[in-house]
């Protein structure tokens, strides 16, 4: 356990990224938001959600994409394809999909009855006649870039994208294929807003510093120990704009009683199984928890043995946040399994919610002067490259 | 077709399942936070020496195909994995400070 301990372990590796005190400045101003949109939203690839929602032609999702002002509809085609567009009828603009979900055969607009079909062409017009200067493939719906990794559904909002998503994704397009996100299926989502800069919120999620005194009550004792006893990670990777942490678990953890009695009949969240992708618990560790990669701009996906979830954090405003955490397991099969299911939703849950109670607080500190810098210890570099990311897009410096 | 609360051999936890076989997280997660922790405790207490028998018992149907005192039983069981944090970690029904969980809108 030497090197997991080792004072400045990250700062030797990433000299590059210095140890000073970071300006709270990016937090807080509406400057650095309009940027972040122009800069970072309208050009990168965003998370929408997963394809086993769309199995069937005439399955559809709508998104709202709040940093751009953009209503997005994806939609499974009569020929399996999914695509995406904007989510708007080119007559007078009305919105088309109303649902967050849904399933249709064809897309009639409420305002005057035009229809389009599944692949966004428009079919039937009311009183076509009348129309002096339609040609129907003009009025198309207006499509949206959309690329699918392992399932993941993503868009880009440039056109054309700048990179392919696979390019965007880089190293986790390599090394997260082959996790068995099929075999798992959403069992809870839970969302919220959250008064808070997106940055803010994004960090907590990739930091163990936070553990032994946030979490004291409940995890705490899973991701801290006496080997380890600030959390810090097994492994941490600083990609080019993307980042991955591998986060402990503590070999001297004692379950509760509920805790034995779930992982006796079913699956543990806790430890690693074989057969994962190298990438994932890269250094084989034994005292492995789970895996938090954050993808570029505004996704975080944790990988574990028993599970994976997602953390999406959409921009609403310089100091609101839509957060959305959707969480994926293997079906119960018997009842044993859907209790031990359920005590990883539950508990997965209050972590949660112990991570989802300092921000806004946080957020209304900084905008009210009370500091001009946050100071980051060495496991928190992962913050510290997070907020050079984004400094070096949105102001043009050379990476 | 019985007319069971429960099934038989768990007859004796009848008087739970008004209170607490909740089918549904968000009602069983509001259940705790409006409890006292006395009630939790005694809920708790009455089912942790019985959820061993609960599971083999229910382990033998297939699941989605119980009749009602099963999936009566199954909720009490989840009901219990709700509370377990509150009994166990928190000591209290619901941790001091937390996120409220109001705010979350959750979907199964």
């Amino acid at each position: 356990m030497a090197t997991l301990n080792d004072p400045g372990r990250w700062k030797k590796q990433y000299p590059h990224l210095g140890t000073e005190p970071i300006p709270i400045e990016a937090n807080v101003s509406r400057e650095w938001f309009d940027l972040e949109r122009d800069k970072i939203f309208r050009r990168s690839w965003l998370y929408v959600g997963r394809n086993d929602e769309l199995k069937s032609p005439g399955d559809y999702l709508t998104r709202n994409i709040a940093v751009l002002g953009v209503s997005v509809l994806i939609i499974c085609g009569k020929d399996g394809k999914i695509r995406a567009f904007h989510n708007v009828c080119k007559h007078r603009g009305n919105t088309l999909a109303r649902n967050a979900e849904g399933h249709a055969n064809q897309l009639t607009c409420d305002y005057h009855g035009w229809t389009y079909d599944l692949q966004g062409q428009l079919r039937f017009v009311p009183d076509e006649a009348q129309f002096s200067e339609l040609q129907r493939p003009d009025c198309a719906l207006k499509p949206i870039a959309l690329e699918i990794w392992e399932g993941f559904i993503f868009i880009n909002l440039s056109p054309p994208p700048g990179v392919t998503l696979e390019k965007s994704l880089a190293e986790f397009a390599r090394d997260l294929k082959g996790f068995p996100f099929a075999e798992m299926t959403k069992v809870v989502s839970y969302s919220t807003e959250i008064k808070a800069n997106w940055k803010i919120v994004m960090g907590i999620f990739q930091e163990g510093y936070h553990v032994p005194t946030l979490h004291n009550s409940a995890v705490a004792d899973a991701g801290t120990g006496p080997d380890n006893p600030f959390g810090y990670p097994l492994s941490l990777k600083l990609y080019e704009r993307n980042r991955s942490i591998s986060v402990y678990l503590n070999p001297h953890h004692a379950p509760t009683p509920a805790e034995s009695l779930a992982y006796k009949y079913g699956a543990s969240l806790l430890g690693p199984e074989g057969g994962l992708p190298q990438g994932v618990n890269p250094l084989r560790d034994s005292h492995w928890l789970f895996d938090a990669n954050v993808i570029f701009p505004n996704l975080i996906l944790d990988l574990s043995s028993a599970a994976f979830w997602t953390f999406q954090f959409s921009p609403l405003a310089v100091d609101l946040t839509s957060f959305e955490a959707n969480f994926y397991m293997r079906p119960a099969r018997n009842a044993g399994e859907r209790i031990a299911q359920e005590y990883n939703k539950i508990i997965l849950r209050e972590t949660l919610r112990e991570d989802l109670k300092v921000h806004e607080d946080i957020q209304a500190n900084m905008a009210s002067g009370a500091l001009d810098h946050i100071y980051l210890s060495d496991q928190e570099i992962a913050i510290r490259h997070f907020y050079k990311v984004v400094d070096d897009l949105i102001h043009d410096h050379a990476s | 077709m019985s007319a069971n609360i429960l099934p038989d051999q768990f007859k004796d936890l009848t008087g739970f399942v008004a209170d607490w076989a909740l089918p549904s997280q968000v009602e069983r997660i509001r259940k705790r936070r409006a409890s006292s922790i006395e009630e939790i405790q005694a809920f708790y207490a009455g089912i942790l020496p019985r959820m061993e028998h609960i599971i083999s018992y229910l382990n033998e149907f297939k699941s989605g195909e119980m009749p009602e005192e099963n999936a009566r039983l199954l909720n009490l069981a989840l009901s219990f994995i709700e509370v377990s944090p509150a009994v166990e970690l928190f000591h209290e029904p619901d941790e001091t400070g937390t996120f409220d969980s109001d705010r979350l809108t959750i979907q199964e």
